[in-house]
Parts: structure tokens; sequence; C-alpha cells
């Protein structure tokens, strides 16, 4: 199996670099496999919410020039960043994912636990406030699911309260649950959004939800409406009749699922290939030229570029062994503190320092091995080092435009 | 308001809520003496909540220390029998590898038998056969009655037995001073940790069992007990390895035990000497993390490709009479049984210390023989005799908890699991917090194993906080902060061996509660 581009990771950089390799007239195949950090995805991208010590940035673009030198923004540079993340702001809409927030300044999303984060742009769905936002006296209707327990309301409600809002919280129960719960995996924040799918679920919630919902000024619930697209939301929206947002879950995130499958869909719809379940194992290099990936047990794929898009630590993009950081598949040079002891610090909140691990590359993100550039190799998103998702907040903005700048060297340099 | 504890007098006053103080204050009550316990702190949470959870046979000791091993071997017999539902029985391997001495092994098979510990010498093919990881190397191994022990639930059990026989029992209450009057203890001067307040008990005869911290007490006293502080570092592999215990083969020496508990298993230990001020903050070292595994890969090979769940170390408080030590080896694992009315002239006065988990039951007894000798009284000890209450056996008439998932399953209707890998249902989180029983996660977890399973989310713990909001009526920006505790005091286990997938799921960790979250801002007020 011959393609222009491979891709190895299905998580955000790889489907949108996908998208825009496919959307450019390439033929492009993705390798997907195990569950990528959509699966935690707080419904907002955020491009840099926090400078290095920590302080909520409210113009991201100002930022940049700062960055630790080996960032990837710093490869793309200061100009290239604003017009890379307006083409994914359009590409992501074009995908079907509709979305509020501007490059030029940062927006606040509230966490599950009621706290405001910076960030880039957001799901339509989302509860968000502008920077500056006054909450004051303002009336929100609080509304949780009887036996859902992975919507911390309790948090949002006192938080939301410490900003001077006026919250009260109720939660609702759902039909089909009556008497039925026993684990938790049936009340996921994905199981719950299948049933809301069904129109008969949905109408009697949003009915309970207006009626509770009354003299306030706008309705905050989890984010369990819309698996595949955004119909759910509108529909309780019409419902109820008044502004009607939602707040992230703890995992699985039915915002992030409901990503993944706009991106694949709009990715196999331009005539990408995604191979689904296939671990990519091994890659076979020919001087400093990948000829082929394999899974071990499929065909081998091949093809003229190939895009590694396998995630940090917990996607198993890098790998911690016992003495040394590891990029497992080609064994590129990674960048990395020698001593573990360095690797972590013991406050868990304090940045760590394994979280700017990553693979070294050059200014078109091209990476090395044993110190030479692999030709027509590139990697993109978590698997990059120079830069702190957790500390920094940049971590979906590093995947999208490093994707994005991928697509763009590999169709510029033909 | 004076606490109404203080308006009480008591036969006894035992300071220390870890397996021996509590041990004792069940014997003291048993025999009908108005027993109160303190705990600065909560209960377990010194050396009764940081070991291997092995019931040992006593062949660890047989060779250097008879003495200790024929405790053993006699707790063992008779723990299985008043804490059945506390131990695992699976019997243990002792195994020589090639480079080991087979000498020590015949040493140890003929000093079990003269101790009286059951020993069987099976040849290395039948040891791989009942124990398929062991090191296939192996050239001997001894069989012996070894087994896990769920030092927890023992602390519990002994807890509600010693309720339930009249005793008053304390946790967050520190003793910052032991009143005492022309050369005799009166009584204990108390601080509510919680509340601040301050006041005095009385009580004829106070007992010294607060485990390395008994050095302190006996000082406020004005007598001095020399303490060896010998902290052991154990690591957590987040599957059960092996079926048996599996101890090695030559005198005691680091990571030579694996012990299987419930779903994990767990490696240990060191022994090194270590200053008092750190016994209240113990990290594992990256070197210690190292010896371990060394060792334990001689044991198990496959250790070496587990996935790590956490590290962690407790102190042991053995007893100096030789200031030379280093290591703490060489010191007797016996126990120290001390009359200060002989040793210094201060009547009222009884420290019990040394020992292990395993001989708990028999210091409380010596302890609490002590105390009645001295205050004259007649009943002879029946802690051996009479099982620890088991709720399973009485559901309805429990009135405190011990298997609260099984009496959450019969008394409530939603059996919904907060933490999965621990199976603890929404019932018994709920009780526990509304019996007022944890007021934070980590009592939570203590209670109930909340969050000590095996998965890298954790998101048992924002369950439970929620918990504590709405059924605990904690304020969210305490349970906000508590949580955020919580999940550091996980990743203090963590780091330490932070590679693998063990930092993968600490990144992931992280992802959900920072990233996702935003819990850090909650730490950070």
């Amino acid at each position: 199996m011959t393609f222009d581009t491979t891709i190895i990771g299905s998580g955000l950089s790889g489907l949108i670099a996908g998208i825009a390799l496919q959307k450019r007239g390439q033929r492009v195949a993705i390798a997907a496999y195990g569950q990528s950090t959509l699966g935690s995805f707080s419904g907002s991208f955020d491009l840099l919410g926090y400078d290095a010590e920590g302080a909520p940035l409210s113009h991201p673009l100002d930022a940049i020039g700062s960055l630790r030198s080996d960032h990837p923004y710093l490869k793309i540079g200061t100009e290239r960043v604003a017009a890379l993340a307006e083409e994914a702001k359009t590409l992501l809409t074009e995908a079907g994912l509709v979305l509020k927030g501007d490059v030029a300044t940062n927006h606040s999303r509230i966490t599950p636990m009621g706290v405001a984060k910076p960030a880039w742009l957001s799901l339509d769905d989302c509860f968000t406030l502008d920077i500056d936002d006054q909450i004051t006296d303002l009336r929100v209707q609080l509304v949780g699911i009887e036996g859902f327990l992975d919507f911390p309301a309790e948090f949002i409600c006192a938080e939301l309260e410490r900003q001077g809002a006026r919250v009260s919280f109720n939660t609702l129960p759902i039909t089909y649950f009556k008497g039925k719960r026993k684990s938790p995996y049936e009340t996921r924040a994905t199981s719950i959004a299948r049933l809301m799918d069904r129109d008969d679920e949905l109408r009697d919630f949003a009915a309970a939800v207006a009626i509770t919902a009354e003299g306030s000024d706008v309705v905050v619930l989890p984010a369990v409406f819309g698996l595949a697209t955004n119909d759910a939301m509108l529909k309780l929206r019409q419902i109820v009749g008044k502004p009607t947002y939602v707040i992230a879950t703890l995992p699985p995130s039915l915002l992030g699922a409901r990503v993944q499958t706009l991106l694949r869909n709009h990715f196999t719809e331009l005539g990408g290939t995604i191979f689904y379940d296939t671990k990519i194992t091994s890659g076979t290099l020919e001087g400093d030229k990948v000829v082929s990936v394999s899974s071990g047990y499929a065909e081998a794929i091949t093809a003229s570029h190939y895009i590694l898009a396998t995630g940090s630590f917990q996607s198993h993009g890098l790998v911690a062994e016992y003495r040394q950081v590891v990029e497992p598949l080609f064994r590129l040079d990674v960048s990395y503190d020698k001593s573990r002891t360095q690797w972590t610090n013991p406050d868990l909140f304090a940045p760590q320092p394994y979280m700017a691990y990553g693979v070294i590359t050059d200014a078109r993100f091209q990476p090395y091995r044993s110190g030479i550039v692999v030709r027509n190799l590139y990697a993109i998103g978590s698997v990059l080092c120079g830069h702190d998702a957790l500390a920094q907040a940049d971590g979906t903005g590093v995947s999208l435009l490093s994707a994005l700048a991928v697509a763009n060297h590999i169709c510029n340099g033909k | 308001m004076r606490n109404p504890i203080s308006r009480k007098e008591y036969d006894v006053i035992i300071i220390g809520g870890g397996m021996t103080g509590m041990g004792t204050a069940r014997d003291c009550a048993m025999r009908g003496l108005r027993t109160l316990l303190v705990e600065r702190n909560d209960f377990a949470t010194g050396a009764s909540g940081r070991n291997h959870g092995l019931l040992h046979s006593g062949a660890r000791y047989v060779v250097n220390d008879p003495e200790s091993a024929t405790e053993c071997i006699a707790e063992n017999l008779i723990l299985r029998r008043i804490a059945r539902n506390c131990v695992e029985e699976h019997d243990g391997l002792f195994i020589s590898l090639p480079e080991d001495d087979l000498n020590y092994q015949t040493k140890l098979f003929e000093a079990c038998h003269s101790a009286g510990i059951p020993a069987d010498i099976i040849d290395p093919e039948e040891a791989k056969r009942i124990e398929p990881v062991v090191n296939p190397a192996l050239i001997g191994a001894v069989r012996v009655p070894d087994g896990s022990i769920d030092p927890f639930r023992l602390v519990q059990a002994n807890e509600l037995d010693a309720r339930l026989h009249g005793a008053d029992i304390l946790s967050y209450h520190e003793v910052i001073d032991v009143l005492s009057s022309n050369g005799r203890v009166v009584g204990v001067q108390l601080r509510d940790n919680q509340s601040g307040d301050q006041f005095e008990v009385r009580g004829s005869v106070v007992v010294n069992a607060a485990g390395i911290w008994g050095s302190h007490i006996a000082q406020m006293a004005g007598v001095e007990v020399k303490m060896f502080p010998s902290k052991g570092a154990l690591l957590i592999f987040a599957n059960r390895v092996n079926k048996m215990v599996i101890n090695r083969c030559h005198k005691a020496s680091n990571g030579d035990i694996l012990v299987p508990d419930g779903v994990v298993t767990i490696l240990g230990s060191t022994s090194d000497r270590v200053p008092l001020s750190e016994c209240d903050d113990m990290r594992v070292t990256p070197k210690e993390v190292e010896t371990l595994l060394s060792e334990g890969t001689k044991l198990v090979p496959i250790l070496a490709s587990t996935r790590l769940l956490r590290a962690y170390a407790g102190v042991r408080p053995l007893v100096v009479e030789d200031d030379g030590e280093v290591s703490g080896r060489g010191i007797s694992r016996g126990i120290v049984c001390l009359d200060h009315e002989k040793r210094d002239g201060l009547a009222g006065f009884v420290t019990i210390t040394g020992g292990k988990l395993m001989t708990y039951r028999l210091m409380a007894e010596m302890a609490t023989d002590l105390v009645c000798r001295k205050l004259n009284v007649k009943r002879k000890c029946e802690t051996a005799m009479i099982a620890l209450p088991d709720i399973d056996e009485n559901p309805e008439d429990a009135p405190a908890p011990l298997h609260r998932s099984h009496r959450a399953a019969v008394m409530r209707e939603d059996k919904m699991f907060v933490c999965e890998c621990g199976k603890v249902t929404l019932g018994e989180i709920r009780d526990t917090i509304a019996d007022g029983e944890a007021e934070t996660l980590t009592q939570l977890r203590r209670r109930t194993r909340m969050g000590m399973g095996r998965c890298p989310g954790r998101f048992c713990a924002m369950r439970s906080a929620r918990l504590m909001c709405s059924v605990g009526g904690k304020s969210a920006a305490d349970s906000g902060q508590d949580l955020a505790d919580f999940i550091n005091e996980r990743w203090k286990g963590i780091y330490p061996v932070g590679w693998d997938t063990t930092l993968a799921d600490g990144q992931y960790m992280a992802s959900v509660y920072q990233g996702l979250c935003g819990l850090d801002s909650f730490s950070r007020r």
C-alpha cells in the first residue's frame, strides 16, 4: 500500500495534518491505535494560556517571542503562528465544529471544577466567559444528572458563586436509568450521550430543564449532548429557550469524542484512508529516509512522506525507560535530562521537567536520528520537545499548528 | 466547652493509634479497664499502615533471632483464628539462588523445626510448579506458612472491638505533655489537633505505644528510651504477580520479600537508619528504588517488566542497645516492654515498643499484663481466644464499619462503584462520610481502600471529593484543597518510580486533574 503521506497517530495533530494534506490533493493514510488525549478534551483549544511564571495571558501572540528557544511556535515563527491559527480555525470549521474565540485575545473556559482557564477556541456548546466578563448577580441554573458522578457540580457552584454569580443547583433524573444503574461504566458521559441522542429522552430531559431553569439567566449542564454533531445541543437550547451551555465532565469526554468523529469523517470524506486498530511497531529506514512502516501483522505501508504524531508518554509516543527517554518507533533523538531524578518534581502541580521532553527537530519539524535529519519524516503534536502543555496551556495549539506547518512543508517541498 | 473526656477518670491511657496501641486498647477494655486511646493523627498512619502486610511464619528471623521467630509462628496461628477476615492464607517460599549457600537453607530448615514452624524442603521443580513466576534458576526452596494480612482492616477490627468493650478512642488528639506528680505519671495533657483545644485527662497508668515517636513521649515523661528509626522502603506492583510469599533464603537483606496483597504485589524492604526528624515525611529515594528492583527481580524476574504503582516507606521502632549499629538489620525485632517504675523509678508509666505488626497482640498482652499488675486486676488475657468482630457474620447489628462494601451491598440500593478497581461502592463511601469516620480523602482511603487500586485516572478521588461536600458538608474550597493534597500525596508515591507506564499514568493523572480540571488553583490558595 503506497500513499503520498502516512501519518502515525490519529489524535488531534494526526487528523488535522491528514485533512490539510488530503485537501491539497495528497493521498494520505492514518494509522490509528489506542485512545488519544481527545478522551480528556475540555471542549476548548488553547494556543498559549500562561506565561513562564504561570500568569494567565490575555493576548497569546504577544508572548510567543519570550517562549523557550526550542518551543515549536518559534520554529513556525511569530508571524506565521497567527496565520496558521486562522487556518486551523477554518479547517476545524469546515470539518463541522462550531467554534467561538479568536487568536488575538484569549477567553476563559470554565473547567469541571469551575475554575477559569485561558482558551483560544471553544466549541460553541461550552460555557465560556470573556476575560474581563463580570458575572456578578448572573443567575445561573446548574443542572446535574442523577447518578452521574463525573460532573463535579459542587465545585462549579462554589467557584461561580465566588465570582459573584447566583447559582442554584438541581439534579434531574434520566427516565431510562431508573433502577438500572449498577456501574459507573453505564453512567459515563459518553453512555449518557448515547441516550440523549434519542429524541424522546432528550425532549423529556430538556422539558424538565426548562422548568427547573425558570427565573435564571443562563443554564449550565454537563457535556453529555451530541456525540457526533451538535444537533442535540441545538435541540436542547430550543426547548430550554434561554442561553444554555455545557461544561466538560471527567473523561471520557463527549466533546472530545465529537471532535474526533467530525475530524475522522471529514478526513475520509476528503478521500483519506484510516487504518483502524493499527499499531505501527516498526519503521524501516534506508540511509536517512524512511521506506516503510509496519504493524508486524498487515502489509507494510509505504509513502513518500511520514509524519510521527504519536503523542507524549501517556500516548506512548515517548517511553521513559529506566535510564533514558526514547522515541520507540524510529529511535529518534530525544531531548531530556540525563538523570532520572531530574525528570519529575516532587510537587505535582509545579512544572514537571518531563512534560517538555520530546523529539528534537529542525525548523521544518524534521527529526534527527543520531544527529542526522531523517529527510522524509516529520514530527508533530505532543511528541515534540520544548513545550509544557500543563504549565503553559499550549498543547492543542502545538498539535494544530505543527500539523499545519508540516502539511505546508510537505506540499511546498514538492 | 470542656471536652467530656477530660471529666472522666481512666484506669489506663494508651498513646498511639497504630496496631500496638489499638491491640492494647482492646486487651485493656476486655479486661474491664476504663480505657482511653489517643492518637495525634488518623489511625494506622505510622508503621502500621506502611509495611509489607506480611503474615510472617517466623522463618525470616529463625536463624538469627529465634525468640522473635517463635513469637511470630504463635501469633501467626492466632491471627488466622481471630482475624480471619484480615488474613490471606497462601503460604510462602524461601528460595535459594545459585549464588546462595545451600547450608543456609539447611540451617533455616532445622531452626524452623526447633522453633515449631512447619517447614518443608521442596524440590526446585515442585517450587516452579506451585509458584510459576519464581526465578527458574532456583536451587532450593522451603515452604513455610507465610501469608498476607491487611493491617488497615486489622487496626479497624481492634478499634471496633475496643469500643464495643467500652473504650474511648480519639484520633487527632496529640499528647503534648505527660503529667506526673511525686514520681508517678497521673495523666496526659492533650491537644485536639482539629480544634486546637487543650485539656488534661487523668489516668492511673499511661502506656506509651507511639512507635518511633515513643522516644519523644518518653522524653515528656522525663525518661529516656533510645530508639533506632529504621526506614523501610517498599514498592507496589500493579498486579498480583505471585501466588505465594517469596522470600530469599539468606541472611535478611534488602528487597528480598515479595508479598501478594489483594490485587497487587508488594516488594520490600530496605533498612536504613534515618533521623527522627524525617519520620513524619518519608520519601523513597532513587537509590532505594534501585536496590529493591535489582534484588526483587532476582526473586521474580518478570518484576522487571511489571507496572509499578507506587513507592512508600515506613519506620520500624527498633530499640537500641548498641550505638554502633548502622542498618538496624542486627537489632532484634523482639518486643520491648518497659516498666518505667522498675527501670527509672517513674510509677504509672509503661512503654511497649520494638516487635512487629505480627506480634502486636502479644505486645498488647504483655503491656496489659503489666498494667493489670499495677492496678491489681486479676483478669486474664482473652485476646488470643476471642475472635475479632467480623461484620460478615452479622451485618445488621454491626455498629461500625468492617467490610463496608458488603454492608452497603446489603443495605443500599445504590451499588454503583465510586472506585472501580477497588470495588468501593457509593453507599460505602457515603456511609463512611456520613458517620463522620472520614473527614479527608486520605482518611477515606484508609477506611475504604478508595484510590488504592490500579487505575491511573483516580476519578474515584474526584467523585469522593464531591461526596465530601454533598454528604459531609465540607465547603468546596476545603474539599478542593483536600483533593489537591490527596492527588499530590499519590504523586509522592509515583514520582520515585516515575518511568515506563508509571510515568505515563502520572502524566494522565496530571492532565486530567491539572489540565482539564484546574485542580492546581485549589492547591495554591
